[in-house]
């Protein structure tokens, strides 16, 4: 394990024991990824801080169903605040934004932060906006829409008018080549 | 919060890896206000729950206490159930005790009196068994019932009276024998105690000039006795040389 992952496990194990000053470490390391995921999928910044508090708060009731043998604590959270998102989204009945923004957009806002977690931080999400970019059109949007905007294929296939297999094969020739580009190392850095 | 499923591939770690490239690429700090929401409410949630926690324990405790003292409180009722059983028992016992120990007096009583009047009987055969004797049947007078004989050895004065189906007095009052001797009062000869017997028989103190004595009586005295009759003659009789 990375020691990303090694850290983010043991903070876990701290949080579930009731640990408050281990939850702060958990919310210092990935609010940013999570806030930045959930207002990419909201589009609006109260709705994603509503979903974020919402899953820190999660992991701090049940930070216990956490399975390190199921995967790295990072995406385990991760996927938590997506499904947080995506369910808050539909018991409103709406969605606020109707169409993924590229890569290329940008156009995420962030509140002010510290300039070296800021550099640092900036500098990893420039690599991977860079790998993002690198892919092609069509898979970098299947990808979007599938993480942000919690379409099955079938969905996909049928909103853009693609075969289902094809939706399949443009996201996993996406991720493997994110993998490629990045590895799975800097991903944890 | 089950395992989720996949998202976009099958295999875990691409999908792990494409989560998390995606959430580096969009990366942003929300306000320091949510930081501080998200914090607080967990220590809301912690201290109310170690509140939760707290008052169960006291209700835990609270719950072993009462069973406690229910167990206490009904040890010591047994205990007291069991103290008052035995004091019960030994106020039995003691009344039994004491009923034996009554009965024991009655019999040693009895036995007394038994002896006495062997004694006196003893008397009365070895008085009629002498070469002189003087006796007296008793008869009763009018409403009263029973009999008697009075032995008296004429040579030495010692005496003995036997009665028969008299009626037992009240504890205030007592048989008396009297002698007559011709026209002089009648001089006291002793209490008849133990009268009322079915059989009674008893000594008489050694009587002066015995040769004199012209009859006995009987009468019902006060309890101790009298110097002269006072009650009514339940029985008398003449002596015959």
């Amino acid at each position: 394990m990375t020691d990303a992952v090694d850290i983010e496990s043991a903070l876990l194990t701290r949080v579930a024991g009731g640990d408050e000053r281990a939850l702060a470490d958990f919310y210092d390391r990935l609010s940013p990824l999570a806030y930045g995921m959930a207002l990419r999928i909201a589009g609006r910044p109260d709705l994603a801080e509503d979903a974020v508090q919402e899953a820190f708060l999660r992991v701090w009731r049940r930070a216990e169903h956490f399975d390190a043998t199921r995967g790295g604590p990072r995406a385990w959270f991760l996927r938590l605040v997506r499904n947080v998102v995506i369910d808050h989204l539909r018991a409103r009945g709406s969605r606020d934004r109707t169409e993924v923004r590229s890569a290329e957009q940008g156009d995420v806002n962030p509140a002010p932060e510290r300039p070296d977690e800021a550099a640092m931080r900036s500098e990893r999400a420039s690599r991977v906006r860079a790998a993002l970019a690198e892919l092609p059109q069509e898979q970098r949007r299947a990808i979007e829409i599938a993480y942000f905007e919690g379409l099955s294929h079938s969905e996909i296939a049928a909103r853009e008018q693609t075969p289902l297999g094809t939706v399949k094969t443009r996201i996993r020739d996406g991720v493997l080549k994110l993998r490629t580009a990045l590895g799975a190392r800097e991903l944890h850095a | 919060m089950p395992d989720e499923p996949m998202i976009g591939v099958e295999e875990r770690d691409l999908d792990d890896l494409a989560l998390e490239a995606l959430a580096e690429a969009y990366a942003a700090q929300p306000t320091p206000g949510l930081r501080q929401r998200v914090l607080a409410t967990a220590r809301a949630e912690a201290d109310a729950e170690r509140a939760k926690r707290g008052r169960s324990r006291w209700r835990a405790v609270g719950a072993l206490a009462a069973t406690l003292a229910l167990v206490l409180g009904g040890l010591l009722a047994r205990e007291t159930d069991l103290r008052r059983r035995d004091v019960a028992q030994l106020d039995g016992l003691a009344r039994a005790n004491a009923e034996l120990t009554a009965r024991v007096d009655t019999q040693e009583r009895t036995l007394a009196g038994l002896r006495e009047s062997l004694d006196a009987q003893a008397r009365a055969l070895r008085i009629l068994g002498g070469p002189r004797t003087l006796s007296a049947s008793l008869t009763p007078k009018e409403g009263f019932g029973g009999g008697g004989r009075v032995h008296v050895d004429a040579d030495t004065g010692e005496g003995a009276v036997v009665l028969a189906g008299v009626e037992a007095l009240p504890p205030d009052k007592v048989y008396e024998l009297w002698v007559l001797r011709g026209d002089n009062p009648p001089e006291p000869a002793g209490l008849l105690t133990g009268a009322g017997r079915a059989v009674y028989v008893t000594q008489l103190a050694k009587l002066d000039r015995p040769d004199e004595v012209k009859a006995f009586a009987v009468s019902i005295e006060p309890a101790g006795g009298s110097k002269s009759p006072t009650g009514p003659i339940v029985m008398a009789g003449t002596v015959q040389g």
